[in-house]
């Protein structure tokens, strides 16, 4: 199923979370391929399981959380049934991760140099000698200025930004084949969301890292992705290359959300915006059938079974009423 | 994280009033709540409603039946838990001096309570200098050993069972302002209090129906635990002869009482001490259970 | 759209004394500096800004909460500090960002949007509850919900809640403070629509404060843009969102992003300082 250039597959993923109601289905059936140097955006509202699916394939799920799935693999091997310890090599070394919130990403009692090198010391025991100056080197990467400096400086003495750029560079210490950056923007202003994400984008490009993007904001995920992977609660409903996915979104979940979006540039018409009706569906227990055909305008009886996932060469959708052609 | 979210977002459509039935469901699935809440009733209808049922009086003494053993080391059932050195029913002591106790702790509470919340939410809703008056005196209350001033005060003015309710209820209020004070700051910024502000509310209002409300729970988890402490410096104030004053019985007074046959009548000093252990344990597992069900972190809605 | 003025600020300033200890030198902090803005009849003025710009504090300042260091605000011409906060609470309401922390948990929805007109001793108990009832059915909520407690409802169904609390007095001004970041896009969509027709239902005037270019394009007339304090460019929504003059409203734009399938991200040099 993986090809030599597969950097990370995904086979079947569920994540079940125990809860007071029940057994939360949180993550359901998930599975799609990265490809090396590929950005690919896991987007949807928040409690659809885009961050769940992140932490499901790094394994740090919460406790009490049971993970099921017929393959995960990364650079062909298979990190579903591989100790845990396996997966603390993996992670900083040729996984590199990014979350939210920088200032819990970074150890507040510890320097920035020290975090850094740190990571470098702990997975190259060989080359400490150099942890050093591949810090220096993946400051000034990230576009750090006056790095020797900040080596000395402590996490709380830096801005959001500049810390959010620490993170990234800790992430690359180690020449990662995989980023994992889940909403790595959204703790952030505005201004400096874009350069962090422009910054984190012209490095994935520069070091032919793959990058596995959570995030809510369509509009990122248009520039940036290669491929959408849209959830819905749990589910994927929808995964295409993004240009066949804006040009026309096939699931009416899909569509519904990307009508809902103000735009800055359009001119001022003073029509409404679209609305997406009614409430997500309780994920306790799991969903029967289509999750989305209670808000659906296009829902039929038939919607309350279990839809499949139909592909053809560039999208899959979850709906029976996506009439996937073979035009795209 | 997003499963809460999922959680909450599936929950909002079910509509109706307060799920008063969920509620009392997750009250009395808590073990801490049903024991202690269990226990606790226990002992308040056994002081309260036992000496009635009993046919021996707290107080008349017989010195013909002085000492006495409990029926499990040789008694007779006419006295179930034996007699005292003066030959009073040493079970319808037991359950009188629960009365004192009971009386003494949830007194003190009472004052201390009102005393401290209204110090602590005064302090945090209109901070200035009303707060650095109020951190003053929580300060001085705290360098105070409460024990040493309860006996000064008693020794100087002599026993009485109001004046220990008022000096212990004055004594146990800091952690009541302390919480109390710094919830409030909390809440002060919250958007619905400024939400009420900007609708034009009094200063009495948001305290009444924006503050008080919301740190209910966190007094009561403190009331638990003060009540406990009312109930043993009561009892060391009382054995040391300066509490409740002979011959009202009360489980410290008791103890002091059984002193000097310690060594052929332990059960004496052994059966207070197991009520009082009791009392103690019932109104922590309580509070503690209360702590639980309450906390927003612990709630996950 | 008349040209009446319900709500202005004359070079509005607000400084804090940082470190206020018995050690220490009294540092100071200018949050708002010579802020002045007009808020017409009917109108939508957005106030764009990012955080720590002073758009919160400046909001608390036209709220009457908290008094300028030195400038004027002024409520339909009267001066803030005269009126007292019940008159300026009929005319001006907020609407905060966070549904989750601006209604009470120990109120039901019911009793938090008839608060006002409790404490403004509005009708009696039958008047209220109609009042209460028309309300709710404005803002879209189904009166189901009126005896619920905000936990079981939805951020959407909490911020219409919110709104239809500060709608019940009918005041002329809505002082709406970031009222969609906290929601999901499918949820703002809601919240954008409720209050578009509200401003047009309602004769209602809206500041609008948020750092989201695409809610302020949405609903905003004019614009003014705030920056460490002051503001740094206004004028008509279309004019400064199409032709920015300012640097920092330029890099602002640059860095608000439509979909734009393949388009890429702006390049450093437009989102950086120059």
């Amino acid at each position: 199923m993986s090809t030599p250039d597969t950097i990370l597959s995904v086979r079947n993923l569920s994540v079940q979370l125990p809860h007071r109601a029940g057994l939360v289905h949180a993550v359901r059936d998930v599975s799609f391929d990265i490809r090396r140097g590929e950005t690919v955006c896991v987007v949807g509202e928040s409690g659809c399981g885009k961050s769940m699916t992140a932490m499901a394939v790094l394994n740090l799920l919460p406790r009490g959380a049971r993970r099921e799935a017929t393959a995960i693999e990364f650079l062909g091997e298979p990190i579903h049934t591989a100790p845990e310890s396996r997966l603390r090599q993996l992670r900083g070394d040729r996984i590199g991760t990014i979350f939210q919130e920088p200032l819990t990403a970074l150890n507040p009692l510890l320097t920035v140099g020290d975090q850094l090198m740190e990571v470098y010391r702990r997975h190259r025991p060989r080359r400490q000698h150099e942890a050093r100056a591949r810090a220096l080197d993946m400051l000034a990467q990230v576009g750090i200025p006056r790095p020797v400096e900040r080596l000395g400086q402590y996490p709380h003495q830096l801005s959001g930004g500049l810390r959010q750029r620490i993170v990234i560079a800790m992430a690359l210490m180690c020449e990662p084949a995989l980023i994992v950056a889940d909403e790595p923007t959204t703790a952030l202003d505005v201004t400096i969301q874009a350069q962090i994400l422009r910054l984190l984008v012209d490095l994935k490009d520069k070091f032919g890292v793959a990058l596995l993007l959570i995030t809510h904001d369509l509009a990122v995920a248009s520039r940036v992705a290669d491929k959408v992977v849209v959830m819905y609660a749990g589910e994927v409903v929808e995964q295409a290359s993004t240009a066949a996915f804006f040009a026309v979104p096939k699931h009416p979940y899909a569509t519904g959300l990307l009508g809902c979006l103000p735009s800055v540039s359009a001119e001022r018409s003073g029509a409404p915006l679209q609305v997406i009706p009614g409430t997500v569906p309780s994920l306790v227990g799991g969903v029967a059938g289509c999750g989305f055909r209670e808000r659906c305008r296009l829902a039929l009886a038939e919607c309350q079974r279990d839809i499949p996932l139909v592909s053809n060469s560039s999208r899959s959708v979850r709906c029976i009423r996506a009439d996937l052609g073979d035009s795209v | 994280m997003s499963t809460e979210s999922a959680v909450a977002k599936t929950s909002a459509t079910q509509y109706g009033p307060d799920g008063f039935g969920r509620t009392a469901k997750r009250w009395l699935s808590n073990s801490g709540i049903t024991v202690g809440g269990l226990l606790l009733l226990l002992i308040l209808f056994s002081t309260l409603i036992g000496p009635m049922l009993l046919p021996h009086d707290a107080f008349d003494q017989s010195l013909v039946h002085r000492l006495k053993p409990p029926v499990w080391q040789g008694g007779s059932f006419e006295h179930l838990l034996g007699t005292d050195h003066l030959g009073r029913d040493y079970l319808a002591r037991l359950l009188w001096g629960g009365r004192i106790s009971l009386l003494i702790g949830f007194s003190t509470i009472v004052v201390a309570a009102v005393f401290g919340t209204t110090i602590g939410v005064l302090a945090g809703y209109f901070g200035g200098t009303i707060d650095l008056v109020a951190r003053f005196l929580i300060m001085v209350r705290l360098a105070l050993p409460a024990v040493l001033i309860a006996l000064a005060v008693a020794f100087i003015a002599g026993p009485s069972l109001q004046l220990l309710i008022i000096v212990l209820g004055l004594l146990l209020w800091d952690r009541f302002a302390v919480v109390a004070r710094a919830t409030t700051l909390q809440l002060r910024h919250t958007e619905f209090v400024v939400a009420a502000r900007a609708m034009g509310c009094s200063n009495l209002t948001i305290i009444r129906r924006d503050i008080l409300p919301n740190i209910g729970s966190q007094l009561i988890v403190i009331g638990t635990v003060e009540l406990a402490n009312a109930v043993l410096i009561a009892a060391a104030l009382s054995f040391l002869g300066l509490g409740v004053q002979p011959p009202l019985p009360d489980w410290g007074l008791m103890i002091s009482e059984g002193r000097q046959y310690l060594l052929f009548s332990p059960y004496l000093i052994t059966l207070p001490g197991v009520a009082m252990m009791l009392l103690v344990l019932a109104v922590n597992l309580l509070g503690d259970g209360i702590r639980e069900v309450t906390d927003p972190e612990a709630k996950g809605r | 759209m008349s040209d009446a003025i319900v709500l202005s600020a004359e070079g509005v300033s607000k400084t804090y004394a940082l470190n206020p200890g018995f050690v220490g030198a009294k540092r100071e902090i200018r949050a708002v500096k010579d802020v002045s803005l007009q808020l017409r009849q009917s109108e939508v003025l957005g106030l764009i800004g990012e955080s720590g710009c002073g758009k919160s504090t400046l909001s608390r300042l036209l709220l009457g909460l908290e008094r300028p260091s030195s400038g004027r605000v002024e409520l339909a011409g009267k001066p803030m500090e005269g009126l007292r906060r019940k008159d300026i609470a009929r005319m001006l309401q907020p609407v905060f960002q966070d549904p989750y922390s601006s209604l009470n948990p120990r109120e039901t929805v019911e009793e938090a949007v008839s608060r006002p007109l409790w404490a403004h001793r509005v009708g009696n108990a039958a008047t209220q509850r109609q009042r209460v009832a028309e309300t709710i059915d404005a803002v879209g909520l189904p009166r189901r919900a009126l005896s619920s407690y905000p936990s079981q409802l939805s951020g959407g169904q909490r911020q219409r809640v919110a709104i239809a609390r500060a709608l019940i007095l009918q005041p002329r001004i809505l002082i709406c403070d970031e009222p969609t970041s906290a929601l999901d896009v499918s949820v703002q969509a809601q919240i954008l629509n409720l209050l578009n027709d509200l401003r047009a239902a309602q004769d209602i005037s809206l500041i609008l404060i948020s750092h989201n270019l695409q809610v302020v394009r949405f609903l905003a007339d004019r614009v003014a843009v705030m920056y460490f304090g002051e503001i740094v460019e206004s004028g008509p929504a279309a004019t400064v969102l199409a032709q920015p003059q300012h640097a920092y409203t330029r890099r602002l734009l640059a860095s608000a992003l439509d979909v734009a399938p393949g388009a890429g991200l702006p390049p450093l040099e437009a989102l950086m300082e120059s």
